[in-house]
């Protein structure tokens, strides 16, 4: 994609690209080989481990801003470029997840086990043979996981703060020469407390400082969650295949806004169930020389009991639902190479969604989704270019009050274009440009959420172009030097913000119409490897969001909300014999938690450092115990990052693992 | 500042809280009130010989806490935002959370703090905190004698089995709760329909309006009475057919009493309704279309003069309230009702904004309209604005200045 100019990368090299596709049989790196560019972060190994959820893993990476509502419970989305939650896409083995009740991806859900690595692309991945979604979504996150490459057994144990216990077990065996199979389950268990202070001080008329430190307990915010997945991994001749079957359990409770309530009533006591299961299954083959496909399919039910428990907690309003999401995808990718430097791409998917609930007057919406696209790369050598078209149609239908079916606003579609450049002149140093319109549905809940009323929100387009520099060196003596820099514009017209009501069930949305982003991000690294690695990484973004709805009004030409004009972060890291420690620190300047600019709603800027330890020890006959340590928020700095929901301060994650 | 400084100056908040002034309604005022070195926004030119101050409750956005209370002063013409907040620093988390209803008694300010659960009493002289009452989901308050009289959603749970539902669904009755003026204290409490809004007290009798807003969800219906409360046993004794989904109940001094509905949303349009004590059904006051869900108020009227407060409601409304294109243009009229089903139209007056969303009319000695304040919730989310309109000249605006967010609630002082 793109961006590779984007970003910053945190450990990238080009050799963490190689790295990536060396586990797979050289033959399948043929069908996956990026075309154009590279990722704009990848996030390894060692970082995904210790922690407990991929949103910690992604904390300090790239210019994408995690939207995280406290502990571990809590939902976290992901913001690139300050888009929107709801434009970046989530593939998991390149597969899209998806949530068409709010078009959030709570990043909290995805446990990093079994991940090999984390892609983030500005713009959109550009490789062979990809879904017609991916070309789909302004920008992506790639959960990629591991083939199994031998019999083994990993054994992990995490626990810590917030009454945190999590056990996992990962069974993986080769099935013969083709055929790999990955069975794992893991449970999780946290009781979620954590203290915390609110405090607030006015200078008065007579320049005395008054004001209040109160410190509280976050209450209600604990979870427990089981997972259950099945992996099988299979090779063809010309091709690969995988299945995986997941199921999810989950229960938690959200802690709510702190807000000023007497003591004798409790904050929340919103609880949340979920069971949801999903298989899925990728083919890819080529089926001669100059001719490859890829079939892609998911099947997904998810279940989701909401109560506001208003016997528990009387002041809450009362909510008691069912909701029943359900789902099919389809997908199939055509790619054809002459032989030439030309390689043609065409994709076409659909997908069906559907949403119930025991909810009078619900809207019951269903909705077909289709996307057609096609498009051609082309690979001179130092030059390359991509340039891709999407079709997206989605048809809607819901129960209207009356009962019948209603074809309503039932056809919402969009062209969404895209061009790739990329040029290197020099060894080491790439130039990228690219541009591409996309387009993001309205969810069920923006559309027909019974008592939010039936919103008429108008789908949201993003026009994003931006271009970049990408260059390393390496010096004698084990040095190297990384250096880049991106420039974005972006625009988003009829974009849907979504801002927590008082739960982060509920949202309240509105089209806050237009939004023109003008940012850059910088990042260097600069890495050492000789008896040990020891690596040093800065980036710095900035991203002027800025509200253009409504020329007049209060909040024209403001920061949107919950987006930093500055933001970067600095990151240590140091490797040797086994043990591996990174260093994360992640700053965000002042931010606002509406488009009114004023200081009523300023969010105060902060500072994070979080430390991962890591020791791995080889034992006799091929097994290992690894020893990892996650200490968040080192200086126990007390923040929020949605106002409202104040974050923990030092916390502490440990994770004993043997692998036999 | 250290927490020994926060301490000395919280005592010396709560000292100073603890005076209440009975009767503040005096020209020039003998004390200077320290809110009179509050900041706060010139707006217009000052006037002595009306109210003092005409306070603003903004509701806030719910869950973000930030529901404030304004005030603009007469006298010299200043808006101050976020007064509370400015006059009592070191209370914990300000105001709190939703204000969903204000009402001055005895100098007092009741403020309602629905999402927070309690209710405020503040001293409308200089906007000190003097009490906090915990009630759960409280929604408007009226007062009778020397009780103060709350709505709220958390009554009684009733197990309810829809038939298109998963099991039993637990849903709440409204209450009313009866508090000590005094004591600040919550002496007794009476169940009624779900959701009640709108209380008013007259003769002995507490009318309160059940909405069922919420229960919607599961019985499939909304509530359309009036519940009467006797004030002497604290009973319900009968309640009155009106129509569904009902906000908001004035009772005029004639014993005229006003009950406004939200409609369904889509069979039945909003509108007002009226009825005399011992009536089991309310009758339509015919304005012609024009629904009435969005604003109304009664006439603010100042102590000792010949026209009684409460006598006339004002009511803005809109005749495409059903229109719900955040694009299209609305028309919003203003009309007034008294005498149980005279209508007065206002054609003069025009809406400069984007949603009214709360309403004060305050009339000269002689009882006409004098001015008409308006909140403007602009989007909901971000600070609103609160404009002044002359009714006599033709509803010119006066001024107009931004508030905090969701200007809903009014009240002179």
């Amino acid at each position: 994609m793109i961006c590779a100019a984007t970003l910053l990368a945190l450990t990238l090299s080009a050799s963490s690209l190689q790295g990536a596709d060396s586990l797979r049989a050289s033959r399948v790196t043929a069908l996956r080989q990026v075309t154009v560019a590279p990722p704009s972060d990848t996030v390894r190994s060692f970082r995904l481990h210790a922690g407990t959820d991929v949103a910690e893993a992604l904390r300090g990476s790239g210019a994408l801003m995690i939207k995280d509502y406290g502990g571990i419970g809590g939902l976290k989305t992901v913001n690139i470029r300050s888009l929107g939650s709801a434009h970046t896409g989530v593939f998991l083995d390149g597969i899209a997840v998806e949530d068409a009740q709010n078009m959030q991806v709570d990043f909290g859900r995805f446990s990093t086990d079994d991940l090999r690595a984390v892609e983030v692309y500005n713009g959109q991945k550009s490789g062979r043979l990809m879904s017609a979604k991916e070309y789909g979504s302004a920008s992506a996150v790639y959960l990629e996981t591991a083939r199994p490459g031998k019999n083994r057994t990993l054994v992990r144990l995490r626990g810590g703060s917030f009454g945190t216990v999590s056990p996992s077990l990962t069974w993986e065996r080769k099935l013969g020469e083709k055929t790999a199979l990955r069975l794992s389950a893991e449970a999780l268990r946290s009781t979620g407390k954590y203290r915390f202070h609110v405090s607030r001080y006015l200078e008065g008329e007579d320049g005395m400082v008054r004001g209040y430190d109160t410190v509280m307990v976050r209450r209600n915010g604990d979870v427990s969650r089981f997972r259950g997945e099945g992996q099988l991994f299979g090779s063809i001749p010309g091709g690969d295949w995988q299945i995986r079957g997941s199921i999810l359990s989950m229960e938690r409770g959200f802690p709510g806004p702190v807000v000023r309530r007497p003591s004798v009533f409790p904050l929340s006591a919103e609880r949340q169930e979920d069971r949801a299961g999903f298989i899925q299954g990728l083919l890819r083959k080529s089926i001669s020389d100059r001719y490859a496909l890829a079939l892609r399919f998911k099947a997904e039910d998810i279940r989701t009991h909401y109560s506001t428990h208003p016997e528990i907690n009387p002041a809450a309003l009362p909510f008691d639902n069912h909701y029943h999401q359900q789902s099919a995808y389809l997908s199939l990718a055509h790619c054809f190479s002459s032989g030439s430097p030309l390689t043609f791409h065409l994709a076409t998917d659909a997908q069906f969604n559907r949403l119930t609930a025991d909810i009078a007057q619900f809207a019951a919406p269903s909705r077909l989704t289709l996307f057609g696209g096609g498009g051609a790369d082309l690979n001179l050598g130092k030059f390359r270019i991509s340039g891709n078209i999407l079709y997206t149609g989605a048809s809607d239908r819901y129960q209207n009050e009356a009962g019948g079916f209603s074809l309503e606003s039932s056809w919402r579609d969009a062209w969404s274009p895209s061009l790739i450049l990329c040029y290197e002149p020099l060894e080491e140093t790439v130039l990228t440009a690219f541009t591409k319109r996309s387009y993001r549905l309205p969810s069920f809940n923006d559309l027909y959420y019974t008592l939010v009323g039936n919103s008429r929100l108008r789908p949201e387009n993003a026009v994003q172009a931006g271009i970049g520099i990408r260059s390393s060196r390496t010096f004698p003596e084990g040095w190297s030097l990384g250096f880049r820099a991106d420039g974005f514009a972006n625009s988003v017209t009829d974009k849907i913000i979504a801002v927590p009501t008082a739960n982060q069930f509920r949202w309240t949305l509105y089209n806050i119409g237009k939004v023109g982003i003008l940012g850059a991000d910088l990042g260097l690294d600069l890495r050492w490897k000789g008896a040990a690695e020891a690596g040093l990484s800065a980036r710095y973004t900035f991203q002027k969001a800025l509200d253009r709805s409504r020329p007049g009004s209060i909040t024209y030409g403001n920061q949107i909300p919950y987006i930093p004009v500055h933001s970067g972060s600095l990151t240590f890291d140091f490797q040797w014999n086994g043990l591996t420690a990174e260093c994360v620190t992640v700053l965000t300047g002042k931010r606002f938690s509406s488009s009114a600019n004023i200081d009523d709603y300023a969010v105060a800027p902060w500072v994070t450092s979080d430390l991962h330890l890591a020791k791995v020890f080889s034992l006799p006959r091929d097994r290992s115990l690894a020893l990892r340590l996650n200490l968040n928020n080192l200086l126990g700095q007390q923040y929020e990052i949605v106002q409202g929901y104040p974050m923990p301060g030092f916390n502490v994650i440990g994770c004993v693992e043997i692998a036999f | 500042m250290n927490w020994k400084t926060l301490l000395v100056f919280s005592g010396i908040l709560v000292c100073a809280a603890t005076g209440c002034r009975k009767d503040p309604i005096v020209d020039p005022l003998p004390v200077a009130s320290e809110d009179e070195d509050l900041a706060g926004e010139s707006v217009t030119v000052g006037e002595t010989g009306f109210f003092t101050k005409l306070f603003v409750l903004n509701e806030g956005k719910m869950g973000t806490n930030n529901a404030t209370l304004d005030f603009f002063r007469f006298s010299n013409g200043k808006y101050v935002r976020n007064a509370f907040d400015k006059m009592n620093p070191s209370q914990p988390l300000g105001l709190g959370d939703v204000g969903n209803d204000v009402k001055l008694c005895d100098g007092k300010i009741w403020a309602v703090m629905n999402n927070s659960g309690l209710v405020e009493v503040i001293d409308a002289f200089n906007e000190r905190h003097i009490a906090t009452i915990p009630v759960r989901t409280p929604r408007n308050i009226a007062f009778d004698g020397s009780y103060a009289y709350v709505t709220s959603y958390a009554g009684a749970f009733v197990n309810y089995l829809a038939d298109y539902s998963v099991g039993e669904h637990l849903i709440c009755k409204g209450r009313v709760y009866k508090i000590n003026r005094t004591t600040y204290s919550v002496i007794d409490s009476v169940d009624v329909g779900y959701q009640p809004e709108g209380i008013a007290c007259h003769d002995g009798r507490i009318y309160v309006a059940n909405s069922g807003g919420l229960s919607y969800a599961i019985t499939y219906q909304y509530e359309s009475t009036v519940s009467v409360i006797d004030a002497g046993s604290f009973q319900e004794i009968g309640s009155v057919e009106v129509a569904p989904n009902l906000k908001d109940v004035f009772a005029d001094p004639d014993g005229n009493i006003y009950v406004t509905s939200f409609g369904d949303y889509f069979m039945n349009h909003s509108g007002i309704y009226s009825f005399k004590p011992g009536d089991t059904k309310a009758k339509r006051i015919s304005t012609e279309g024009i629904g009435c869900n969005m604003t109304c108020a009664t006439l603010s009227q100042r102590p000792g003069n010949p026209v009684a407060a409460g006598s006339e409601v004002f009511v803005i409304g809109t005749d495409d309230e059903w229109n719900w294109d955040p694009a299209a243009e609305k028309h919003y009229y203003l009309y007034s009702v008294s005498g149980g089903n005279k209508v007065t139209r206002y054609p003069a007056f025009r809406f400069d904004g984007d949603i009214p969303y709360g309403i004060c009319a305050a009339a000269e000695g002689n009882g006409t309209l004098k001015y008409l304040f308006v909140g403007d919730a602009v989007d909901y989310i971000n600070p609103g604005a609160v404009s002044c309109y002359a009714a006599q000249e033709k509803f010119t605006r006066l001024w107009s200045t931004t508030s905090g967010v969701d200007p809903g609630h009014f009240c002179l002082y």
